[in-house]
């Protein structure tokens, strides 16, 4: 049974990385890049996460 | 700003902060991604450690079933560098006792001061790492 949870909040969590689309290094790449074309989508990440 | 802005980051860290409260919930643990992994190769507890990574890899293939949208990116560095990057990530998250996930979703939220200096450290490191790479050497 723990392991059925276990597996389905994985996915979760990978759905939600997916959709955020911070699998693409690129977009993490732009959010540290403060000296070129600032891409502050991370910060919307950690905010969806924290208000849960 | 378009949608892909703000909003599917928004809602893909909802999820991701749902999941983390979930696996808090139901199993008492912090979701850290990498110390899950280090876990499912050197503790004996990996049951549980073992189907999250399952999940982690069953939940991208569904997104890429769906949307493949999603992973339709271009890695611009040689596989070799990015080996190296692993191995780097994997020391430093060890040594730092977590990643984005284990100290940024769940630790910051729970108010962790140590969590807020690894954030901040890691944060601050690759912000420099980027600059040097992409703006001093021109490399990537």
């Amino acid at each position: 049974m723990n392991i059925v949870i276990n597996f389905l909040i994985g996915s979760l969590f990978a759905i939600g990385l997916s959709v955020s689309g911070m699998v693409n290094p690129q977009k993490v790449i732009g959010f540290l890049d403060f000296f070129g074309n600032w891409d502050p989508a991370l910060v919307f990440v950690m905010g969806g996460g924290s208000n849960d | 700003m378009s949608i892909e802005v703000w909003l599917y980051p928004l809602i893909g860290g909802a999820l991701i902060g749902l999941s983390a409260s979930l696996l808090l919930l139901f199993q008492g643990r912090i979701f850290g991604v990498t110390g899950i992994v280090s876990g499912a190769f050197f503790t004996k507890d990996r049951a549980w450690r073992v189907s999250i990574i399952i999940g982690l890899i069953m939940g991208s293939v569904l997104v890429y079933l769906v949307k493949p949208d999603f992973f339709n990116y271009q890695f611009k560095i040689p596989v070799y560098w990015m080996a190296l990057a692993g191995l780097l990530v994997g020391f430093g998250t060890r040594l730092g006792s977590g990643c984005t996930s284990g100290h940024g979703i769940c630790g910051l939220p729970r108010l962790s001061m140590r969590s807020l200096a690894a954030v901040l450290s890691f944060m601050f490191s690759g912000a420099i790492t980027v600059y040097l790479f992409k703006h001093v050497f021109q490399i990537y």
